[in-house]
């Protein structure tokens, strides 16, 4: 059968049309918005529809009451808006901008080989995620700080931040208890006008006797906390890799309480609302890391070790809306830069090993340091003082030297602290080995 | 070292003795030497004084055998490490020459050695002590003033090289001098 010219011009004509038309309902396909109620086999369907690439599961979140889900989500809007100056101050992160290379992947679970946060909590049936959120902040921001890593790191009394700092006139209207928190992060601010008890003077509990008998007990104070501008992920990950693990909230879907593993993903992403920290959010967590190839950070949950990557979740970026309200705590305006390099001189007849040793103190000038002093071990020794330095007698907050005693064959590790007035170590460096 | 050097010379002068005439010459010389060694220069700087003692004994018509022995000694800093550091060197050198003389007072000398360097170099927290082995070549001209006195001006090129720590060292260098001497 023949066709003739017009003929076979109008067919290829249809076929381009429908072809076309095929390709526009590709792109234009709708995304499948998570509600509160799907069962499995919808939030499954949607993840398939959408290409999403996590999975999910029965598990003691999901399978609540929406009743008991009703309380059990701790983040809520402010009964009262408790605007504070500092809401909007940046702090101390603009110095680290554009100077730290961020890596492509960061986890405070893993760095260099050590664990600066401690094993996932679980608030249980209890409105908490808030103090769970900020200790979980506070421990990694002590840690990291202090260099306490594996068995040494802190764990600090989320019970203390729900009753004993909730329990304050005015703190109660933001916090308490397994009543939630609002978007002001009124419990930071407790932090830096309190601080916080050990775990070990406090235990977690999710009833209140009434009276808190622990404000005699050992204080950990932090001097501040601030926000980290909304949807800004550099400036997350500059947080989270200067100072530890952040605090942020999240907008859970019933997907969310579902998830099992892989790689987060809703459609919740702008941080709409005005100001933009109040975009709302319904569960506090906190994020301790981030790896670029997944475009994910890692989320710290507090539902304990089942739940998700052993209590862990890969999120996207601004899924959730989790990059609306992050908060980092600073423990001390002062941050030691420590670095050391192994270099050999081989000049004339001369050959040496020497270490180039460079500290650069970061911090605001009400801080009050005394001194400075770097530390130097051999591989299984004890630290010994390597050198002291008097505050006044840093040039441009910054000191270098080297250090000429290396053998060849062994490695050293080093690490710098600077002490107050009173002796006290106020800042600690991370420690490095050559 | 100084057994060996005190019994050549006490040799030379025996047989100097025996054949009579101005066949013997000790000669001193200050020699101003720029090293080869970059790093040497670096840490000592870029030229260095130092004595030098030469017996020089006549064999046949202008021919000559001789030994000289010379002490180096400088200080400078190591960069980088800040370190001060003290160089000492013995150069002991043997050798031939050959005087071609003219005008009756002048003399055209050429000398070709061995150069024999034994090290002590010395920092806060190193000291390395060696010897290096090279060859060197000194050109001069004397002026005779009378029958038992000369003096000339020389120069000349010592290299001895090294390897340490996987890098080259080179001992000497160019140095020129004025050689004060007695012949008898």
């Amino acid at each position: 059968m023949k066709y003739s010219s017009v003929s076979k011009f109008s067919l290829i004509i249809i076929l381009i049309f429908l072809c076309s038309l095929q390709g526009i309902s590709e792109n234009q396909k709708l995304v499948l918005k998570f509600e509160k109620n799907d069962t499995l086999e919808e939030i499954r369907s949607k993840i398939e529809h959408n290409g999403y690439q996590f999975k999910v599961s029965h598990n003691w979140v999901f399978d609540m009451s929406p009743e008991q889900k009703i309380a059990f989500y701790g983040k809520r809007p402010s009964r009262q808006s408790t605007r504070l100056e500092r809401s909007d101050d940046i702090g101390p992160l603009t110095r680290y901008f554009d100077k730290k290379a961020l890596p492509t992947r960061f986890d405070w679970r893993n760095h260099n080989g050590h664990a600066y946060i401690g094993a996932v909590r679980n608030q249980g049936y209890c409105g908490s995620c808030f103090a769970f959120g900020a200790a979980a902040a506070a421990e990694g921001t002590y840690n990291v700080a202090m260099n306490r890593y594996d068995g040494n790191c802190i764990d600090l009394s989320e019970s203390f931040i729900m009753w004993c700092l909730g329990s304050l006139p005015q703190f109660y209207p933001h916090f308490f208890g397994c009543d939630g928190a609002d978007y002001d992060y009124m419990e930071l601010q407790a932090l830096v006008e309190y601080g916080i008890v050990r775990e070990s003077d406090y235990p977690y509990t999710t009833s209140y006797s009434g009276v808190c008998t622990h404000w005699n007990d050992p204080i950990i104070k932090f001097s501040q906390w601030y926000r980290i501008p909304c949807g800004d992920i550099d400036a997350i990950k500059t947080a989270i890799v200067t100072y530890g693990v952040v605090d942020a909230a999240v907008l859970v879907s019933s997907a969310f309480d579902a998830y099992h593993s892989g790689i987060y993903q809703d459609s919740n992403t702008s941080c709409y609302a005005n100001p933009c920290y109040y975009t709302p959010t319904n569960h506090a967590i906190s994020l301790v890391g981030w790896d670029d190839a997944d475009g994910a950070f890692i989320l710290r949950n507090s539902w304990g070790s089942s739940w998700g990557e052993s209590g862990y979740m890969r999120i996207k970026y601004n899924s959730a809306v989790v990059a609306c309200e992050v908060c980092y705590l600073v423990i001390s305006d002062i941050v030691l830069q420590l670095s050391v390099s192994r270099e050999e001189l081989n000049m004339w007849v001369f050959n040496q090993e020497y270490a180039d040793v460079s500290l650069v103190v970061d911090k605001n000038n009400n801080v009050d340091v005394q001194k400075y002093i770097i530390y130097k071990k051999e591989a299984g020794g004890a630290y010994q003082p390597l050198i002291e330095i008097q505050e006044f007698e840093l040039q441009d907050n910054a000191l270098s030297f080297l250090d000429k005693e290396l053998d060849a064959n062994k490695s050293y590790t080093y690490k710098a602290v600077a002490l107050d007035s009173h002796g006290i170590i106020v800042a600690n460096s991370p420690e490095i080995t050559i | 070292m100084k057994k060996s050097l005190i019994g050549l010379v006490m040799v030379l002068v025996l047989f100097s003795t025996a054949r009579g005439g101005n066949t013997f010459g000790i000669s001193v010389i200050g020699n101003y030497m720029v090293p080869s060694d970059e790093d040497y220069k670096t840490i000592y700087g870029e030229g260095m004084i130092y004595p030098e003692l030469k017996i020089e004994f006549n064999v046949f018509k202008g021919f000559s055998l001789w030994l000289g022995y010379g002490y180096l000694t400088a200080d400078g800093i190591i960069p980088i490490l800040e370190d001060e550091a003290k160089s000492n060197q013995h150069h002991l050198s043997v050798g031939i020459g050959y005087v071609l003389g003219f005008f009756n007072f002048m003399g055209l000398k050429l000398q070709l050695g061995s150069f024999n360097v034994y090290y002590s170099e010395k920092s806060v927290d190193i000291e390395e002590t060696g010897m290096a082995f090279g060859y060197r070549a000194d050109l001069g001209l004397m002026f005779y003033m009378g029958n038992n006195f000369f003096m000339g001006l020389s120069g000349g090129y010592m290299n001895a090289n090294k390897t340490l720590y996987g890098h080259p060292v080179k001992f000497g260098g160019f140095k020129g001098g004025l050689e004060i001497g007695i012949a008898f």
